[in-house]
C-alpha cells in the first residue's frame, strides 16, 4: 500500500523539528552515542504508534522532551547489562566531537537528578516552570535541584581545569 | 558556570544524519503497517452494524406483531384503568359492563391470558363472539373486552414468537 507523501513530508518536518534537541537530551543523560540514537529513534516510533493529540506546539514539544527523559531514565536503570563505552575514551575524535566531548563530560560527572535540570533549564533554555512541568516535580523542586547542580558542576569545572 | 562557549557547544550538538535514515525507514514500515488495519476494522465495524440492524428489526417485528389499541388510540402503556360503560366511537356493539374497549391487531398467532376474571374476543370486523374465557390464541384483529369483579385486578398477557407484553388491568369499580 502506498504511503501517504504528505504524511511522510508532516512526520519529516517534526523529525528536523526536534530530532536534534531530543539527541542532545539524550546525550547529555546517557554519554552514549548509541544510546542517545536509539533513544531519539525509539521516541519517534512511539509517537507514529501512539498518535498523541496535542493541544498546542508546546505541548507537542513538552511530549518529545518529557518521553525521551523518561526513556533516559528507563536506559540507566538498565546500563549494567551494556557494554559502556565513555566518549572520554574515544580517540581520534574530529574537532566537533571534541567539543561535545567537552561539555557532555561534564555533565556526565553530575548525578542525574540535578543533570537533568541543569539541561534543561540552563541549556536548552526551558523556564522554571516549564522544567517542573516536563519533570513532572515542583517548581521549588527544580530551584533546589539547579542551586545544588550549579555548585557540583562548579567544582567538577574547576576541577578540570585544574587539571 | 555555564558560560556562552560552553551552550554553544552544546547546542552545535546535532543528531547524525544516519539516524534520520533509520526513523525514516521504520515511519514507512510503521504506516504501511497501519493502513493494514482499516480494512480489517471496517469489516468488524460492518458486522457490528448489521448485528445491530438485525436486533432492531426483530425488537422491531416484536413491537408491531401485535399492537393494542385503546378506545382506537394505538396504546403503548403498561396499564389500563378499566371503567363501566365506556363507549367506543366506532365500536358501538362493543358496550358491554364492567369492561373498557380493547382492540388487538396481532399480525402473529399471540395467546392472550389474563390472570384473573375473564376476556371475551369479538371478531373486529363482524362483532362476533369468538371467544371467552381467560386464555386464547388468535391471529388477526380482535376486540378485548375484560370482566372483573369488583376490586379485583388483573394482567392481560399478550405472547407470541417475537414478543411478550403484559399489561396491568386495574380496576376502578
Amino acid at each position: 500500500m502506498s504511503f501517504p507523501p504528505e504524511k511522510l513530508a508532516e512526520f519529516e518536518f517534526l523529525y528536523g523539528l526536534y530530532a536534534d534537541k531530543l539527541y542532545r537530551i539524550a546525550l547529555s543523560n546517557l554519554q552514549h552515542r548509541e544510546d542517545a540514537s536509539d533513544i531519539v529513534h525509539d521516541v519517534f516510533i512511539k509517537y507514529l504508534n501512539t498518535a498523541p493529540v496535542f493541544k498546542d506546539a508546546k505541548h507537542q514539544e513538552g511530549w518529545f522532551v518529557t518521553v525521551t527523559v523518561n526513556a533516559c531514565r528507563d536506559l540507566l536503570k538498565k546500563k549494567a547489562h551494556r557494554n559502556y563505552t565513555p566518549i572520554e575514551e574515544v580517540h581520534n575524535l574530529k574537532a566537533e566531537e571534541k567539543e561535545e566531548r567537552d561539555i557532555v563530560s561534564f555533565l556526565s560527572q553530575l548525578p542525574e537528578k540535578y543533570r537533568e535540570v541543569i539541561v534543561l533549564h540552563y541549556l536548552e533554555d526551558y523556564s522554571v516552570t516549564e522544567t517542573a512541568k516536563l519533570l513532572k516535580i515542583s517548581q521549588s523542586a527544580v530551584k533546589m535541584r539547579l542551586s545544588r547542580g550549579r555548585e557540583l558542576l562548579k567544582n567538577i569545572m574547576k576541577g578540570n581545569s585544574n587539571d | 558556570m555555564i558560560d556562552e562557549n560552553l551552550k554553544n557547544q552544546y547546542k552545535s550538538i546535532k543528531a547524525p544524519e544516519s539516524l534520520k535514515a533509520r526513523v525514516m525507514a521504520d515511519c514507512e514500515n510503521a504506516q504501511v503497517q497501519k493502513s493494514k488495519k482499516p480494512a480489517y476494522k471496517y469489516i468488524q465495524v460492518i458486522a457490528a452494524c448489521l448485528v445491530a440492524c438485525l436486533c432492531i428489526g426483530f425488537v422491531g417485528m416484536g413491537m408491531v406483531s401485535s399492537t393494542v389499541y385503546l378506545n382506537g388510540e394505538i396504546y403503548m402503556g403498561e396499564e389500563i384503568a378499566l371503567e363501566q360503560n365506556v363507549p367506543s366511537p366506532a365500536m358501538q356493539r362493543a358496550i358491554v359492563n364492567g369492561g373498557q374497549v380493547i382492540e388487538i391487531d396481532a399480525k402473529l398467532e399471540t395467546k392472550i391470558s389474563i390472570s384473573a376474571g375473564e376476556f371475551t374476543l369479538l371478531d373486529s370486523e363482524t362483532g362476533e363472539m369468538i371467544y371467552s374465557g381467560n386464555e386464547y390464541s388468535v391471529k388477526g384483529k380482535v376486540i378485548v373486552q375484560v370482566s372483573l369483579k369488583d376490586g379485583e385486578n388483573a394482567e392481560l398477557q399478550l405472547q407470541n414468537i417475537l414478543s411478550s407484553r403484559t399489561i396491568s388491568l386495574e380496576n376502578s369499580n
